[in-house]
C-alpha cells in the first residue's frame, strides 16, 4: 500500500517543485524592451506571430528594440521578423 | 500469452510505471503553472483562436482536468482510466496545436504552454512523443495488470 503511492507522490513533489522554480510571470498585457539597460514596459501587448524568428518594435523615434514577454532577458519574444511600429 | 518488444510483464510493469510517473508530472505541473498565473492563463485564452470565445470556461476547466487526469495514477483501479483519459487529452491538444498551425489566421504566443520557451512546432512535436508515450501504456496495460494480479 504505501509503495504503491510512494511513486506518484514522488512524481507530484517532483511537478510542484518544477512548477514552484519557475521563472518570472508573463503579463498578457504587457511586454517589454530593452533600452540603455532597464526594461520599459510599451503599456500594450504585442502580436507576434510566433515563428523562430524575432520579435522587434519600432518607437516614434525610429530606435528599432527586440521585445521581451516579461523583465527579464530570458523572455525575449519569439515573431517572424516582422517589426511593429508604435 | 502476449509476448512484445517489452518482453515478460515485469518489464512491461517497470514501462507502465515510468509512463504513469512522467504524465503526473506533466499534467500536475502543466495545472500549477496554469493555476498560479490563472489572470493571465485567461487573458491568453482569450486571445486564441478557435477557443478564445470559451475562455471563461476553459481557463478553470482545462487545469481541473489535467489534475484529474494525473490523480487517475493514484489508485491502481484507476490506473488505466488514466492512460485512456491522458491519451484523449494529449490527442486532443495536439489536434489543437495542428489547427492552429495550419488554419489560423494568426498564431499567438506559445508562451502559455507546458513549457513556454518552446514554439507551436516544437510543442507539436513534444505532445506527439507523449500521445504515444501514453498509448503504449494503454497497449502494454493488460500484460501489466495480468503480473500485478498473481503476484
Amino acid at each position: 500500500m504505501k509503495t504503491k503511492f510512494l511513486l506518484p507522490m514522488l512524481a507530484m513533489i517532483l511537478a510542484i517543485g518544477m512548477s514552484a522554480t519557475e521563472k518570472v510571470e508573463i503579463d498578457a498585457t504587457q511586454d517589454y524592451i530593452l533600452e540603455g539597460g532597464q526594461f520599459m514596459p510599451l503599456g500594450t501587448e504585442i502580436p507576434c506571430i510566433n515563428q523562430n524568428d524575432k520579435c522587434w518594435v519600432e518607437l516614434e523615434n525610429g530606435q528599432r528594440y527586440e521585445v521581451y514577454d516579461a523583465p527579464s532577458p530570458t523572455s525575449k519574444k519569439a515573431g517572424d521578423g516582422t517589426v511593429y511600429q508604435l | 500469452m502476449r509476448r512484445s518488444f517489452l518482453g515478460n510483464s515485469s518489464r512491461s510493469k517497470i514501462f507502465i510505471e515510468i509512463v504513469s510517473f512522467l504524465l503526473i508530472v506533466l499534467w500536475i505541473y502543466a495545472a500549477i503553472s496554469q493555476l498560479t498565473q490563472l489572470h493571465n492563463f485567461h487573458v491568453r485564452l482569450g486571445q486564441f483562436p478557435f477557443i478564445g470565445n470559451y475562455a471563461d470556461v476553459l481557463y478553470w476547466l482545462l487545469p481541473v482536468t489535467e489534475l484529474i487526469a494525473a490523480f487517475l495514477f493514484f489508485f491502481s483501479q484507476t490506473k488505466m482510466a488514466g492512460l485512456i483519459f491522458s491519451s484523449v487529452l494529449l490527442l486532443l491538444f495536439t489536434g489543437y496545436i495542428l489547427a492552429l498551425l495550419y488554419f489560423a489566421d494568426s498564431i499567438p504566443c506559445s508562451c502559455s504552454g507546458v513549457i513556454p520557451s518552446l514554439s507551436w512546432t516544437q510543442h507539436l512535436f513534444f505532445n506527439v512523443g507523449c500521445f504515444i508515450m501514453a498509448l503504449l501504456g494503454v497497449a502494454y496495460y493488460p500484460t501489466f495488470n495480468q503480473n500485478r494480479k498473481y503476484s
